[in-house]
């Protein structure tokens, strides 16, 4: 085995080989626990230390990517040939061009110095209290199939041949629950997660009795009959709703034509009660980061205004192509090619409670789950979707529903929002939504 | 080989120092060149080297994992001794020496190939596709060649060594008419090396993805209801993968969080059904020789005429549950500890013609391929996308339909296969559980349902 190099020495190391060249560097290292109980027992402990380097290679017209996980320098000079070797095949016709040395932002507020002293005891304990207080809080909770603590500190490096060179740390914490009850002959599930950057406020106790009361609040469902509902989708529900569409807003779709929003800036595709940001800055948002993976200072994007699209999510090279205003929207991991993605997306609150929205009609179904993806289909925006959810009668909960589906075409379902919650929650990921109230939705369930 | 086998034993004896029952290290090489074409033109050329170690040990259920890419002696010691020092049962015991190990087989050596095969075929996909009608309006093809070499070392005297090459690509066609868009496509994913992508009709791949798309752009929504459903052969077979297959994993059945718990050797399926997990059928992408534990992968026979037989069952699953491994310990690299996973999955062929099951329904849909799906194992409820599908209407397969969903939960849909068909296929995919993303197959003779739910338009 040849000496492995720390990444910042490994960083020095390719850019003292590639003088003659432009290349760009993009590396993460990256350290996780993760801890799960099972039966009030440790059942799984996870340690991990990894690390990745990236380079981008352009010449010319021509662009080529390779990676590595073996620091050493054997790795790093056939990592650099690679990409070469890739570049000579790939020739685009709008290139990159690398950053000039700049002054790189810094966003102190994605690292929580304070969670690297989390102990190891603690984390178990946390781990412990995901499962045992689920199991505590009812006899009738009769398992946890579900459930793990976990933690992620991680560093991103960006360094190029032109003497731009910045990083940045993040962490976070996270716990989930999924518990499992009888009911009758059947079982119901239902889980809780939480995360965040600061360990004290994960509260795996209080995961852990949300997950438990969702579960035993499943029993007893029925399936709706099939028939045209008036539809409110949960916030959590909601922010799937929004990241199934997140990648229409992309410059890159729209440039290759398979984005259902291509061609259509300007126009009134959404309801006009909707309002959709894509925001680099969200102080606990998953996606957050103080520059984009070409070098760029984060910006905020106004990507929908009242209805009206108005923005696509470009990196420097669409941004040229298409001419559009440059959002900073690069996205590479070192392990992929230049592409483009949101931060987070944020939709902006309504003003009325779930309450209110839940008693707009005199029925009204909340789906408060998305059972799977698969029924999507990105390219017309047509679905066919597996939910769970709960019926309501003048506002009152009357049963919890099972077994339906909802079908229909997203882009209609933006278009029929009548209202917007004002109850967004604390970020999971990187979509932040609240609930939207839709009516005229289809409902599959007894024929 | 990867690692020394003197330094294996030292992370082995280091990581059992602390009273693990079990230890075990995986060190992974793998090496992936991934090309894509785009508008017409290369797009990408991507080549990756991933290298890494992971580390387990068992104290009872207890299980610690550590990974790292650090494969010096330090890295791997350090890694050995987190995992020991993570130890916090109560139950510690006595360590276990090693037993005397015997290796098994050498990697294959890597290749400089060209890369102009690849090349070719991805031309041939875009200028296929888009040579198949005028309305096909973008094409996204990729392929990517992945040469992986794994070492495993146990406590239990296992050390073996395999080298896995895979081939697998997709093409993407998109089709346009009057501003409405859809997409068709076509994959393949199997075991070979750089000279086997001739084996691939990368034509006939591309035409289908093109045909597809201009079938759904021109069809009309599916009727929503409760019907009988003719699932076809090959990618069909994902609705065993997720109705039981996924069950049967003890993952899900040793925390009783599945619905197929206590369910050995009773009835789940009807008589019809008999149901394989099969890790050792030749070039099929689920394939192994040894799984991500070291055991000899193996051919499990999941349902017998409809009776269960065996679960999927991997080291820690079989000391949870107290049942034989069945060679399934799985995980898609070594960032994640291994766990029961699927391999080859099929239902077995039956007596039944085509022909003969179509007319016996008098209202419902046939499914001719279909697209993902996903499970909640502790529920048993499921779903499934369908990509292509006609009505059925007399006994007649009728006009064309838009893909809907198909929803059930496993125990219901495996009593309402009421007849097998005769002509087995499989397809490739990628399986998402717990160790990651792993390669299989799912596969089937046509089957008919007697009622499924539809989720299309109201």
């Amino acid at each position: 085995m040849n000496a492995v190099l720390s990444m910042t020495e490994a960083i020095d190391y390719v850019l003292e080989r590639s003088k003659n060249l432009d290349l760009e560097i993009l590396a993460h290292e990256k350290k996780t626990t993760g801890v799960s109980f099972q039966n009030r027992k440790v059942d799984q402990f996870t340690f991990s230390e990894t690390r990745q380097l990236g380079v981008r290679v352009l010449d010319g017209k021509n662009e080529g990517v390779a990676f590595t996980e073996s620091l050493d320098k054997e790795s790093l000079d056939d990592t650099i040939a690679q990409a070469r070797e890739n570049a000579r095949m790939i020739r685009k016709e709008w290139t990159s061009e690398l950053q000039p040395a700049a002054a790189l932002p810094k966003m102190e507020m994605l690292y929580n110095p304070a969670l690297e002293n989390v102990t190891v005891e603690q984390k178990i304990r946390a781990a412990a209290q995901l499962e045992g207080a689920a199991l505590d809080f009812d006899p009738a909770i009769t398992g946890v199939a579900y459930t793990k603590y976990s933690d992620v500190a991680a560093r991103t490096w960006i360094a190029n041949t032109k003497g731009l060179r910045g990083d940045y740390r993040q962490n976070a914490c996270s716990g989930y629950t999924y518990c499992v009850a009888k009911d009758g002959e059947n079982t119901v599930m239902a889980g809780e997660v939480k995360g965040g950057r600061d360990f004290e406020k994960l509260n795996s106790e209080e995961v852990a009795r949300e997950a438990a009361k969702k579960a035993l609040a499943r029993r007893g469902a029925a399936r709706p009959d099939t028939g045209v509902y008036t539809v409110v989708f949960e916030n959590r529900v909601s922010e799937s709703l929004i990241g199934m569409i997140g990648g229409y807003f992309s410059g890159k779709s729209v440039d290759e034509g398979t984005s259902p929003l291509k061609g259509r800036a300007g126009q009134k595709l959404f309801s006009a009660k909707i309002s959709i940001t894509d925001d680099p800055f969200h102080p606990s948002a998953a996606g957050s980061r103080p520059f984009d993976e070409e070098g760029f200072p984060s910006r905020p994007t106004a990507l929908v205004e009242d209805g009206v699209v108005r923005g696509f999510l470009t990196n420097s090279v669409l941004a040229r192509k298409l001419g559009l205003p440059h959002t900073a929207s690069a996205s590479r991991a070192p392990s992929t090619d230049l592409d483009v993605s949101s931060t987070n997306l944020i939709v902006t609150p309504g003003t009325a409670t779930l309450d209110d929205l839940l008693k707009s009609d005199q029925k009204v179904i909340l789906i408060t789950g998305l059972m799977g993806s698969a029924g999507f289909r990105a390219t017309s925006g047509d679905f066919s979707l597996p939910v769970e959810g709960e019926l309501f009668e003048n506002g009152r909960r009357v049963a919890p529903l099972k077994d339906f589906l909802l079908s229909g075409n997203i882009l209609k379902i933006f278009a029929d929002v009548e209202a917007v919650g004002d109850d967004v929650r604390e970020p999971v990921g990187s979509v932040v939504s609240p609930s939207l109230l839709v009516r005229g939705v289809n409902v599959v369930g007894k024929s | 080989m990867l690692i020394n086998e003197t330094l294996l034993q030292k992370v082995i004896d280091t990581a059992l120092s602390k009273g693990a029952d079990f230890a075990e290290i995986y060190v992974e090489d793998t090496r992936k060149k991934q090309f894509s074409f785009m508008d017409g033109k290369p797009d990408k050329a991507i080549s990756g080297h991933t290298l890494g170690a992971g580390v387990r040990v068992f104290s009872g259920t207890e299980q610690i994992y550590t990974y790292t890419n650090d494969l010096s002696e330090a890295g791997l010691l350090k890694a050995a001794r987190q995992a020991a020092e993570a130890m916090v049962s109560a139950h510690r015991q006595k360590a276990v020496p090693a037993q005397k190990l015997h290796s098994f087989g050498q990697p294959k050596p890597l290749k400089a190939a060209s890369s102009d095969p690849q090349w070719q075929a991805l031309r041939l996909m875009n200028e296929t596709a888009r040579a198949h009608d005028s309305l096909i309006t973008q094409v996204q093809a990729q392929l990517a060649e992945t040469v992986k070499s794994v070492q495993i070392m146990n406590s239990e005297g296992i050390h073996r060594f395999e080298g896995r090459n895979y081939l697998n690509g997709n093409v993407f066609a998109f089709a346009e008419e009057n501003g409405q868009k859809e997409s068709g496509m076509d994959r393949t994913g199997f075991i070979g090396s750089h000279a086997d992508w001739e084996k691939v009709d990368f034509k006939a791949m591309a035409q289908k993805a093109a045909g597809q798309s201009l079938r759904i752009l021109r069809a009309g929504w599916t009727p929503a209801g409760e019907m009988p459903v003719l699932l076809d052969s090959a990618f069909g077979g994902v609705i065993f993968h997720e109705a039981c297959g996924h069950g049967l994993e003890t993952t899900s059945v040793s925390k009783n969080a599945s619905v197929f718990c206590g369910k050995m050797d009773q009835k789940i399926a009807h008589e019809s059904v008999t149901a394989i997990d099969d890790g050792t059928r030749d070039g099929d992408y689920g394939s192994l020789q040894i799984d991500d534990e070291g055991e000899a992968t193996q051919h499990t026979t999941l349902i017998e005429k409809g009776v269960l037989k065996s679960y999927i069952v991997d080291k820690m699953g079989a000391r949870k549950t107290g049942y034989k491994i069945t060679g399934s310990g799985r995980r898609q690299d070594y960032r994640f500890a291994p766990t029961s996973r699927m391999r080859n999955t099929y239902i077995a062929a039956g007596p039944h013609s085509f022909e003969d099951m179509i007319k016996d329904i008098d209202y419902g849909l046939y499914a001719r391929d279909l697209g993902g799906g996903s499970v909640s194992p502790a529920t048993g409820s499921y779903n499934f996308a369908v990509a292509e599908a006609f009505m059925v209407r007399g006994g007649r397969i009728e006009e064309q339909v838009k893909g809907a969903s198909l929803i059930g939960t496993g125990i219901e849909t495996l009593g309402r296969i009421v007849k097998v068909g005769k002509d087995l296929k499989l397809s490739p995919g990628t399986c998402g559980s717990v160790s990651g993303m792993i390669p299989v197959t799912v596969g089937q003779p046509p089957l008919l349902v007697s009622k499924l739910t539809v989720g299309g338009k109201v």
